[in-house]
């Protein structure tokens, strides 16, 4: 019902459907050779070959985190996100939007801190 | 362009021969370099004593003698090690690049720790130092090291600590210049600075390790600080000062040249004052820099449109779904990540139940 507000940019779920099995192949050979499924997966060490930033990308990352109170799992966390927003994307480079549309999707922490 | 040795291949025996080039006595640096361009580092080491006495007279000829007597490539080498650092050589490809591209970059760079590849920007002033002037160089190296700015200085007390401190504070990388060997901490009570400097970036020098922190090095020196920058920035400084020989230098490279102005009652005042004459930029933070060298941090979902109407839906508390759904229709990605800038520039919070409300101003 509300659903329908949403308008014109929705995507039907075939093409939805499309994006995510895109995203699953560009993962599947970003992993070919590493021995884990998938983003969720990348360890700690593996995130700066896998989910590099640009300089300026990086700052805005270490200022969120400054500024919303990550810890450093969850800036792991965070960057394992925008590795899949931006395959999602169909984009090789994480780029800022990709960052802070994952920055939305930040587990629990920081809104039980923010608790006004 | 100038005097600069070309790039080698780094076999051991150009490492060492560059290690010799550069500890050798007698001879200037630029002569030096000028002798390791024509005939390769190798030859250059060897100089035969007819040579050195037809360049620089019959002394430098018995400095070099004596030298080549008492010191090897390999001991030089060893004793680097042993006080925990290493050693860069013009034929190494991880020296760095822009200090590499000055008119007379030294041929071995001492290190401990090691050099960040980032964007480096020198932060420089006097040693005598206001309480705000040392406040502003804390602040200034902080904001470019939270972009993500490696900050370079001398390692003085006064500006230079202070700007160490705030790149150190702010989890950043600085990297420290020294104008003695690497065994000697110098001021003695920067020690435990060096030594935090060392974990979190490194500390440089040319010179080999034992050499005292003569007086003559120091402004020699300054033009490793700002060879190493994009940018050198004068925070307070009199006229005449080792901070100013540093802006000069940086001119002299083709770098540029920030100045934080003061007061005109206060006389570490007049050298940055001078350089903003001379044309320097105006500063008075890190956004300044960062933006005139277009390092600034990255901003997403700025569009003008999705914000101003994010902050009028804000009014009330919205879960970002809700946001999403009641966005007139724009994308969901832009909608979110316009919601992450504006909680990152504190214009939204989040409140009880993850849902968002516009900040009481």
């Amino acid at each position: 019902v509300v659903e329908e507000a949403a308008g014109e940019a929705r995507e039907g779920s075939v093409t939805i459907r499309a994006r995510v099995v895109a995203a699953r192949a560009r993962q599947a050979a970003r992993f070919a050779h590493h021995g884990f499924p998938g983003n969720a997966k990348i360890p700690p060490r593996a995130l700066a070959r896998f989910c590099p930033l640009a300089a300026p990308e990086r700052a805005m990352l270490r200022a969120a985190a400054d500024r919303l109170h990550l810890s450093p799992r969850a800036v792991d966390r965070v960057l394992r996100v925008a590795r899949t927003i931006a395959d999602l994307a169909a984009s090789d480079r994480i780029d800022a939007v990709h960052v802070a549309e994952a920055l939305q999707y930040r587990a629990g922490e920081a809104r039980a801190g923010s608790v006004a | 362009v100038t005097d600069t040795p070309p790039l080698e291949s780094a076999g051991p025996r150009e490492r060492e021969a560059w290690v010799l080039i550069g500890a050798l006595p007698g001879l200037s640096l630029r002569r030096k370099l000028a002798l390791a361009r024509r005939r390769g580092p190798i030859a250059a080491a060897a100089i035969r004593p007819e040579e050195v006495t037809e360049l620089a007279g019959p002394d430098a000829a018995v400095k070099v003698e004596t030298y080549r007597r008492a010191v090897t490539a390999s001991r030089l080498l060893e004793d680097a090690a042993r006080a925990g650092g290493h050693v860069i050589t013009l034929a190494d490809p991880t020296y760095p690049a822009l200090l590499r591209a000055i008119a007379d970059p030294p041929p071995a760079l001492y290190v401990r720790g090691s050099i960040p590849a980032a964007d480096a920007v020198a932060v420089v002033g006097t040693r005598r130092a206001s309480v705000e002037g040392e406040e502003v160089a804390h602040a200034l190296a902080g904001g470019l090291a939270a972009a993500g700015v490696c900050v370079v200085s001398g390692l003085a007390r006064g500006i230079d600590g202070a700007a160490h401190r705030g790149a150190l504070d702010a989890d950043g990388a600085t990297v420290g210049v020294l104008a003695c060997g690497l065994d000697r901490p110098y001021p003695a009570d920067h020690r435990d600075l060096i030594e935090r400097i060392a974990e979190r970036g490194a500390i440089v020098t040319e010179h080999p390790v034992g050499m005292p922190p003569l007086a003559h090095h120091f402004p020699i020196r300054n033009r490793i600080i700002s060879g190493l920058a994009r940018a050198t920035v004068v925070v307070e400084a009199p006229l005449s000062s080792g901070a100013m020989i540093t802006a000069d230098l940086a001119l002299e490279q083709g770098r540029d040249v920030f100045a934080v102005p003061g007061s005109p009652l206060n006389p570490r005042s007049r050298g940055p004052h001078r350089l903003l004459r001379e044309g320097a930029h105006v500063t008075e933070g890190a956004p300044d820099i960062l933006r005139a060298l277009g390092l600034e941090t990255a901003t997403a979902g700025t569009d003008a449109g999705a914000s101003a109407a994010l902050l009028a839906l804000l009014r009330e508390p919205l879960h970002p779904d809700e946001v999403v759904l009641r966005a007139g229709g724009r994308d969901p990605s832009t909608v979110l990540a316009a919601l992450t800038a504006l909680e990152l520039q504190g214009l939204v919070r989040r409140v009880a139940g993850g849902r968002y409300l516009r900040s009481a101003r």
